[in-house]
């Protein structure tokens, strides 16, 4: 199958609030090809796990979808209601979460849990869907498999947790997955087995995965292209080593640099000055320039129209600073001094 | 490729903003912030308000109203209100009922209505009537009827043909009533009846007056016309003509002595308990906290019965310090256990661990961070302590094992009320309203200043 | 899981012990030691107590004697009521005051599950404001209050209808109309606290992670409420149903005096008032025997539905309950 598995259009989302509409997501767009992993970076609160949750219908009550448009092979998601998602919900689309503990029920057999989808989308009957389960067990690598499904979420380590949590996402071999944080609650030993074990399942299946972190390392190790997202929008994109080798926008920049590499030594950790805006209010020009250190008028004014960079359209960014008739931009890429 | 005309100054660099302009809230301290929270809990606001007033009346209430709740006036019983009022005296005085000598008993065919039948005199202390004999008469039965009511009403007596009068003392007030007078032949009653309605003036008589301390008890009554002034009863009179008021105050006062005084016993004892079974860990501590959950599991309302009886009451004690005792004993457990909790949990939070780092003295690390801690859920589950002693105290004098009589408190209050609850529901409606309206006014309360000390509440709303 | 249960039973038989040993000294402790005194003891009560209670013995050969009796669940015979012995009390009107409590229980838990779970669902709509305000006005008003006040309806809905829809008070054996009233007004406060404990807690299992995780996998709802959210929200009210059923038993004393239901309660605080010492001991013991026996069977329960309790039961007492 050609064509994106996954595109979302200009989709908004906000949180109603005391305080007033919180705008969590103002204009996002991305698509995700079959088999690929698309890797969504950003600061926590940019909007990322937001945007994945809309797509998976995960929104909590006081949350608004304003504007977008989401399409899943053909099935238009924001148009659909429980019922309909759930023909393709944890059948076509598997989801894990951040913290495996949490996000298992506590009083139910692990067993059951990965199960649970099979019996309910594959109407597979209970003695074959507790067979296929222990046999996803081993699968995702967890030792002694049959045991281990007839035990409780509170007798798993974190790693084993994430593990099952993987098993019963892929129970029903999806066509994407969307991870988000996977691996932010485990330890690093961990973190590299389980993102070891979705690549390798990866392969075997040629499913699509979305991958939500804010760990540029996982990134780079995981991903094939990336998108990077700042106060609700997604700020550039591209393929990884593109991204991170020629990083466009001053955010993406500033992350690269804020990651304390092996040279950079233990006295400075440098990080972004400033905080990530007030989502509650309007911002008139680019969310970024009041952090920014190349910011100008027209970054306060005017949002930026994305610029597609590289030839092969692959490369995107949203900053004046690649407009092209913005001389600073010449000398922040290093085309004059 | 045509390019938008711009401003001329639109790609001006601009210096970065390190500063933010979110707006920076003014400092506040954490008594100041749960303050602020519990001001804008408008509910909160009103019970505690509500509260204020309840103590107040309670307190200052013997003051204002200084009426004797123990005093009896048997003249108005369970009446619902009663104005003041001046009566004069009753002095008992020789009436003698009219007699007749009775002849041979003549066969009438028709026994006839009594003629002549009046109205000697009529006041609250007697109604006195008399009529002509009938003529073949065995018995006058006297029947009395309240307002204007079909029918005889209730039969008062049956008199013999010898008398020719009647004096009804049976509770009469000052309102119309309808008497009839029948003979009858000794087997039937004659259909010809004689009737007349009267309102007796109110008086109040020697005996009550003299019990009530309002006259000597050496007046005559020809000394000169006595006249009394009572007292009016607002909330109307129990069923020993008690004043409803000055009992609500006065038992209020018992029930808030309770109410406060067991929990902050034990509340304080769970405290020392818990903080020192932290204090220790270890061993000794595991074996405090099971000491602790057995008393938790031990049947409550059972154990304070059995405690209550076996205290016992000797003679002129009211039974409330046998009361808070029993609280005690078997309250102070769920402070102690909450107590504990929080202290080792607080022990392990980073910034007690920092404060110890930079060398605290341990003084300090209580006073500055234990107890201001420790205080929001000592506080919250005081609220709450203090209506549960309430109910159970209620609970207890409901079923005749709280305080003693004649001391009155709103659960005796309510147990006094609930017999006679279908006539006079006024004896059981003011002190349940108060004990409801009370407690639900600390339930109210203690759910917003739970929800005002917890400060991360605020954040994550 | 044995050992757990093991643990338990120890637990009650150590406590029901302490129930005991406590009732007999709290008996012993009354001023003018009532055993010796002789006010309303007929002289013939007055020797059957004297061999069976060996009182002229010193205290501890008593106590022996008094839990010797115990253990063989011989209660002793009344000091008020003669040729009555507090065993046939209790076989006469305990069934009563089970049927009541059960009933009442029923009410109350089945009432607060469903009641806390639909306000939760309703949660910032009318439905959940009225009952919010209900439930707090239900548990700040004492049992008797309430008990009274059905009495009234009773009687207006009665004059109203013409003729005698629902009894007043009294008891009739295997009456469904004379249980409905006093058996609602028993579990109304329990009911009460049930519903908001369950309201708050399937409040915090609507959030929780693990429902978004059966959301994902694309489960119907329906499903969802059944087997992830039901599940975790009862386990609270399963934790205070121990206190809930020793709450109902005693609020059973008030609602049966007021209704005039002649349960063993209702003996119970007449023995208490009239200071009837035997029958005193005897209903405690047995009342005792009978809550933990239930508290036991609860916790039991509560491991078999919560995984986590077997592994950690120091978890079990952290949570309070009404009483």
């Amino acid at each position: 199958m050609s064509g994106p598995v996954l595109s979302i259009k200009d989709l908004a989302v906000s949180f109603r609030s005391r305080q007033g509409a919180v705008n969590a997501v103002r204009g996002v767009d991305l698509e995700v090809m079959p088999g690929e992993t698309l890797a969504i970076v950003g600061e926590s609160g940019c909007g990322k796990s937001v945007t994945m949750r809309t797509v998976m219908g995960l929104l909590p009550a006081h949350a608004d979808v304003r504007s977008g448009d989401i399409d899943f092979r053909g099935e238009k998601v924001l148009q659909q209601n429980t019922a309909q998602r759930n023909r393709w919900r944890g059948s076509r689309v598997g989801m894990i979460f951040q913290d495996p503990l949490s996000a298992m029920n506590p009083t139910m057999r692990i067993g059951d849990q990965i199960a649970e989808p099979l019996r309910v989308h594959r109407g597979l009957s209970r003695q074959a869907a507790q067979a296929k389960a222990v046999e996803l067990l081993e699968k995702v690598g967890v030792r002694d498999a049959a045991t281990r499904a007839r035990q409780y979420p509170n007798a798993f380590s974190g790693g084993m947790l994430q593990r099952a949590m993987i098993a019963m996402a892929l129970a029903c071999e999806p066509e994407l997955l969307i991870a988000d944080e996977p691996t932010t609650a485990l330890d690093v030993t961990v973190q590299v087995q389980v993102l070891s074990l979705m690549k390798a399942l990866q392969q075997t299946s040629g499913m699509a995965i979305v991958l939500i972190t804010h760990d540029l390392g996982i990134v780079a190790s995981m991903a094939d292209r990336v998108a990077v997202m700042y106060a609700g929008q997604v700020v550039e994109y591209g393929p990884v080593d593109q991204v991170f080798r020629d990083s466009l926008h001053p955010y993406t920049r500033a992350l690269r640099n804020a990651l304390p590499g092996m040279h950079t030594g233990a006295s400075h950790l440098p990080s972004i000055a400033g905080q990530p805006p007030d989502l509650r209010r309007d911002i008139a020009g680019c969310a970024f320039a009041p952090r920014c250190q190349y910011a100008m008028t027209a970054c306060h004014q005017q949002a930026p129209m994305r610029q597609v960079i590289a030839d092969d359209q692959q490369h995107g960014v949203c900053c004046w600073l690649h407009d092209e008739a913005c001389e600073a931009g010449r000398v922040y890429r290093g085309e004059r001094t | 490729m045509s390019t938008p005309a711009y401003p001329h100054d639109w790609f001006a660099r601009i210096p970065a903003q390190a500063a933010d302009d979110l707006p920076v809230l003014p400092p506040e301290s954490y008594w100041q912030g749960v303050w602020r929270r519990l001001r804008s809990n408008r509910r909160a606001l009103v019970a505690g308000c509500f509260l204020l007033l309840v103590l107040l009346f309670t307190v200052f209430g013997s003051v204002l109203w200084p009426v004797d709740p123990a005093k009896q006036d048997p003249g108005i019983l369970s009446r619902s209100y009663v104005a003041s009022r001046t009566l004069p005296v009753a002095f008992p005085d020789a009436w003698q009922v009219p007699m007749v000598e009775m002849g041979e008993p003549v066969a009438a065919s028709e026994l006839l209505a009594p003629q002549g039948l009046q109205v000697v005199s009529a006041t609250t202390d007697a109604v006195r009537l008399v009529w002509q004999p009938v003529a073949g008469a065995t018995n006058y039965r006297i029947y009395r009827m309240e307002g204007r009511g079909k029918g005889y009403g209730i039969p008062l007596a049956v008199v013999p043909a010898q008398y020719t009068g009647y004096q009804d003392r049976l509770d009469v007030h000052a309102q119309p009533y309808r008497y009839t007078v029948v003979a009858d032949d000794g087997v039937d009653e004659s259909a010809q009846v004689a009737s007349l309605s009267v309102t007796p003036t109110a008086v109040i008589s020697l005996l009550d007056a003299q019990l009530q301390g309002l006259v000597p008890e050496d007046a005559v009554s020809t000394d000169r016309e006595w006249v009394v002034d009572l007292p009016s009863h607002p909330l109307g009179t129990d069923s020993l003509g008690r004043d409803m008021l000055a009992r609500l105050i006065a038992g209020g006062q018992t029930s808030f002595f309770i109410g406060f005084g067991a929990p902050l016993i034990y509340i304080f004892i769970g405290c020392l308990y818990g903080a020192f079974s932290a204090y220790v860990g270890g061993r000794v501590d595991e074996w405090m906290m099971r000491f602790a959950d057995f008393v938790i599991a031990l049947p409550f309302l059972l154990f304070m019965i059995l405690l209550r009886v076996a205290f016992g009451i000797g003679a002129g004690e009211s039974g409330v310090a046998a009361l808070i005792v029993a609280m005690v004993l078997l309250g102070w457990p769920m402070a102690a256990r909450l107590v504990r909790g929080q202290v080792l949990q607080l022990r392990e939070q980073p910034f007690v661990s920092a404060a110890k780092l930079m060398g605290a003295p341990s003084y300090y690390l209580v006073w500055r961070h234990m107890i201001p801690n420790v205080m929001g859920v000592v506080i919250v589950s005081l609220t709450f302590a203090i209506p549960g002693a309430i109910f159970t105290e209620a609970f207890l004098s409901f079923i005749g094992m709280g305080v003693v009589p004649p001391v009155p408190s709103w659960g005796s209050l309510c147990n006094d009320g609930i017999q006679s609850m279908l006539v006079h529901p006024h004896e059981l409606l003011y002190p349940a309203a108060l004990i409801s309206a009370t407690v639900l006014a600390f339930n109210v309360l203690g759910d917003g200043l739970r929800d005002a000390l917890d400060i991360n509440l605020e954040a994550r709303s | 899981m044995m050992r757990f249960i093991a643990g338990r039973v120890l637990y009650g038989v150590f406590t029901l012990w302490f129930l005991a040993t406590a009732t007999f000294f709290a008996m012993h402790a009354v001023p003018g030691d009532p055993l010796a005194s002789e006010k309303a003891v007929s002289p013939e009560i007055r020797r059957n107590l004297e061999a069976r209670y060996g009182l002229d013995k010193p205290l501890l050969t008593q106590y022996g004697i008094f839990i010797g009796n115990m253990l063989q669940g011989d209660f002793g015979i009344s000091f008020t009521q003669k040729n009555r012995s507090v065993n046939d009390i209790i076989r006469e009107h305990f069934p009563i005051s089970a049927q009541l409590g059960v009933l009442a229980l029923l009410w109350a838990t089945f009432g607060g599950v469903v009641f806390g779970a639909v306000t939760a669902y309703y949660r910032n709509r009318w439905p959940d404001y009225v009952s919010v305000v209900a439930v707090i006005i239900c548990i700040s008003v004492p049992g008797f209050v309430f008990a009274a006040l059905a009495q009234l309806a009773i009687i207006g809905l009665n004059e109203a209808v013409g003729k005698d829809v629902l009894p007043v008070a009294g008891w009739e054996a295997g009456s469904f109309r004379h249980m409905l009233v006093p058996s609602l007004v028993l579990g109304l406060g329990t009911l009460a606290y049930l519903t908001r404990l369950m309201r708050s807690s399937m409040l915090e299992i609507m959030d929780a992670d693990f429902v978004r995780t059966a959301k994902a996998k694309g489960l119907a709802t329906t499903r969802i409420f059944w087997q992830h959210q039901l599940r975790n929200a009862i386990l609270p009210v399963v934790t205070v149903l121990g206190p809930a059923i020793a709450g109902i038993t005693t609020g059973g004393f008030v609602v049966e005096q007021v209704f005039a239901i002649p349960g063993l309660g209702r003996y119970f605080v007449q023995a208490v008032q009239q200071l009837d010492y035997t029958v005193i001991m005897g209903t405690t013991v047995f009342y005792g025997a009978f809550l933990i026996f239930l508290v036991m069977l609860v916790d039991i329960l509560y491991g078999l539905i919560d995984p986590r309790i077997r592994l950690a039961p120091e978890k079990l007492r952290q949570k309070g309950g009404p009483v």
